[in-house]
């Protein structure tokens, strides 16, 4: 584990091939720091340093009040464990922590970090990272579906929706929403072929497809064009927040 | 699970996305009532209409049915979206069996005050 005060393309290439080829085993963990913590940063990336030893990864200091630590810990299936053993490792009351796996989004964060593109996407993806609280987005013709899943989605923020395949485009980028439940079949443009439009303007959209039908062709066509994940219709609430907490800007 | 094994509709669904609240149950299922009619207008002219038209209004009512757990009227509706070349004789046919059956699950809300 080796500590840096700034992302290098040297260090993101150095993990990043063994993310893209084992992503399960790699995990993100966020350590905010609280307000009240008289420990200087530095030296709660030195501990989390020393608990994690001899593990690949690094731990990125350059935020001023969080410490981003990328590890690759092995499959993990127990994520409240990861951050209580960190927790109990680290002064008291210091820090938050967050732990979360490594995310296709997250990949791709990384490889636009390493590209250092500095268009619009990342724009898109910066602002999320600031913007409190989240904004959730379902798109869906069926209005009864969206009232329906919104259900679930307006406990954790505010809840924007789109009627049509038409309206879509529009509505993602003028509330760039945290993440997208979208149906396939809508009129006007499919989900399938908004993907690919959506992508191309934020390629760190946290992209979740619903559909009636599990056609493996979708679920893969889907997945092959960026999305996060895909939910047979009605969706289980669980399956619904385990997206979102895979989504690297969801609060 | 639905309480009733026979009853035409299992709300675990929507009972877990609303979480307990009666209110917001009540008004799912009046959204359900009032879309899926309009839905059933529009399946009924697809009828007579082209065959895209018609699977994707199918879809749509398959669709809301599997929210509210009306798995006898899903699976109607799924039939009739897999009649991608049937005649319009046949297209009625399921269509008044769509109807019939989603009649039953309104009888049934209505009976059990939902």
């Amino acid at each position: 584990m080796k500590i840096v005060d700034k992302q290098s393309e040297a260090e993101l290439m150095g993990i990043l091939a063994s993310i893209r080829s084992h992503r399960n085993e790699w995990q993100v963990l966020k350590v905010m720091m609280q307000k009240s913590c008289e420990t200087p940063k530095e030296e709660i990336a030195r501990k989390i340093q020393q608990v994690y030893k001899g593990y690949e990864g690094i731990i990125i200091t350059e935020h001023e009040d969080k410490i981003i630590c990328i590890v690759r810990m092995g499959v993990i299936h127990n994520y409240m464990r990861i951050k209580t053993d960190l927790e109990e490792r680290l002064p008291r009351h210091s820090c938050r922590i967050l732990a979360r796996p490594m995310t296709s989004t997250g990949l791709r964060q990384i490889q636009i970090d390493l590209m250092q593109k500095e268009d619009a996407s990342v724009g898109m993806f910066s602002e999320r990272e600031r913007r409190k609280p989240n904004v959730l987005m379902i798109a869906d013709d069926d209005m009864f579906v969206r009232k329906s899943i919104k259900q679930i989605l307006a406990y954790f923020g505010e809840v924007v929706e789109a009627a049509s395949g038409d309206e879509v485009l529009g509505t993602y980028i003028n509330h760039n929403p945290d993440v997208l439940f979208m149906d396939i079949h809508m009129p006007g443009s499919s989900g399938l072929e908004l993907l690919d439009k959506i992508t191309d303007i934020d390629p760190d959209c946290c992209i979740v497809i619903l559909s009636g039908d599990s056609v493996r062709e979708n679920v893969l066509e889907a997945m092959e064009k960026g999305a996060m994940g895909f939910l047979t219709k009605p969706p289980k609430r669980d399956k619904v927040v385990e997206y979102l907490n895979q989504c690297i800007t969801f609060v | 699970m639905s309480d009733n094994p026979e009853a035409p509709v299992d709300l675990r669904y929507l009972r877990e996305y609303t979480d307990g609240d009666s209110a917001a149950l009540q008004e799912l299922l009046e959204i359900f009532t009032v879309t899926f009619v309009d839905e059933l207008e529009n399946f009924k002219r697809a009828s007579f209409g082209e065959n895209a038209e018609w699977c994707a209004v199918a879809h749509k009512l398959k669709g809301a049915s599997a929210f509210i757990g009306a798995e006898t009227l899903r699976k109607l509706c799924a039939r009739a979206q897999g009649m991608k070349s049937a005649t319009v004789g046949e297209r009625e046919e399921v269509c008044r069996e769509v109807i019939a059956q989603y009649e039953r699950v309104n009888n049934y809300m209505k009976d059990m005050k939902l």
